[in-house]
C-alpha cells in the first residue's frame, strides 16, 4: 500500500513537470513529500535538472531550430491577430448597440407599418420586433464558432507546422533567412 | 565609523553574481549539457522543445509529426533518464 503512494508520487512528480496536475492532486503531492523523504529528493533532483536545463541555451539540431523558431514566430503573430480581432468585436458590439438603442423607435415603426400593412396580429410584429434584436448575437455567435474551428484547425495541424501551404509561405516570407531552417527552405 | 575601526575585512557591494556562483552555474551547465549528451536523441530533442523552448505538447507533436501520446512518452522515459544520468554527474 505504502509502496503504491510511492509511486503515484513519482508519477505526480514527473506529470507536474511535463502536463501539469489538478490542484487535487498538487496538494496530495505536497502533503506526501512533507513526510517522504526519498520523494523529497526525488521531486528536487527533477527540479535540479529542469532548472538546469530551463536556465542554459543549447542549441537545437539545426533542422529543428528553423522549424521551432517558426512555430514560435507564428504562434507571437496569432496571438497579436487574435487580440486586434478581440478589440474589432468589441467595437463593433459597441457601434451596434448604439445603433441599434438609436435606431429602435424607426424599427418599431416600420414592424407596426408592415405589420398593419400585411394584416398580422399586432403580438406576431411584436414578437418579429424582439427577435430582430438577436440578428447581431447570432452573427457574433456565429463568427465566434467560425473563429474556434479555424483555431483548432490551425492548432490540429494542416501540414509539418500547422498552416495551409499560403499561409506557411507567407509566413516564411516576413521571417529572417536564418531563422528558416534547412527543413523549411527544402 | 570605518573599516579599520569596526575590525572587519573589507567586503566590497554586491553588484551581480559572485564568483562562486559563476562558477557553480557554469559547473551545473557542464554537467547537464554531459547528461544531455549521453540520452538518446529521440529524448533529448523533446527535453528541449517541452522544457527550454516553452513549447506546448501539441506543438512538439506537430514539429516532430509524432503523435501527442509518443511525444508525452518520450518526455517521461527522457525526464526519468535525464534526473539519472544528472545524479550521477552531480555525485
Amino acid at each position: 500500500m505504502s509502496g503504491d503512494l510511492h509511486v503515484k508520487a513519482q508519477r505526480l512528480i514527473a506529470e507536474a513537470q511535463v502536463e501539469g496536475i489538478s490542484g487535487g492532486d498538487r496538494e496530495w503531492l505536497d502533503q506526501h513529500l512533507d513526510h517522504c523523504p526519498d520523494c523529497q529528493r526525488l521531486a528536487s533532483a527533477t527540479d535540479s535538472a529542469l532548472e538546469s536545463l530551463r536556465s542554459l541555451s543549447i542549441p537545437l539540431p539545426p533542422a529543428l531550430a528553423g522549424r521551432t523558431q517558426l512555430r514560435v514566430y507564428l504562434r507571437a503573430r496569432e496571438i497579436r491577430e487574435r487580440r486586434s480581432a478581440g478589440w474589432a468585436a468589441w467595437a463593433a458590439c459597441g457601434i451596434s448597440w448604439a445603433a441599434g438603442i438609436a435606431s429602435a423607435p424607426y424599427v418599431w415603426r416600420g414592424f407596426e407599418w408592415l405589420g398593419h400593412q400585411a394584416g398580422l396580429p399586432s403580438l406576431l410584429w411584436e414578437m418579429g420586433f424582439v427577435l430582430w434584436w438577436t440578428v447581431p448575437a447570432l452573427v457574433a455567435a456565429a463568427a465566434v464558432l467560425l473563429d474556434r474551428s479555424d483555431w483548432k484547425g490551425i492548432e490540429r495541424g494542416k501540414n509539418d507546422v500547422g498552416l495551409s501551404t499560403v499561409q506557411r509561405e507567407d509566413a516564411l516570407d516576413s521571417l529572417p533567412h536564418e531563422a528558416r531552417g534547412p527543413a523549411l527552405c527544402g | 565609523m570605518t573599516e579599520a575601526d569596526s575590525g572587519q575585512p573589507f567586503q566590497p557591494e554586491a553588484s551581480g553574481p559572485s564568483a562562486l556562483d559563476l562558477a557553480t552555474s557554469l559547473q551545473t551547465g557542464a554537467r547537464i549539457q554531459a547528461s544531455l549528451g549521453r540520452l538518446p536523441a529521440i529524448y533529448r530533442e523533446v527535453l528541449l522543445l517541452r522544457f527550454q523552448e516553452e513549447l506546448r505538447l501539441e506543438e512538439i507533436a506537430t514539429l516532430l509529426g509524432t503523435p501527442l501520446a509518443t511525444v508525452k512518452s518520450r518526455l517521461y522515459r527522457g525526464l526519468e533518464a535525464l534526473r539519472a544520468l544528472f545524479g550521477e554527474e552531480t555525485a
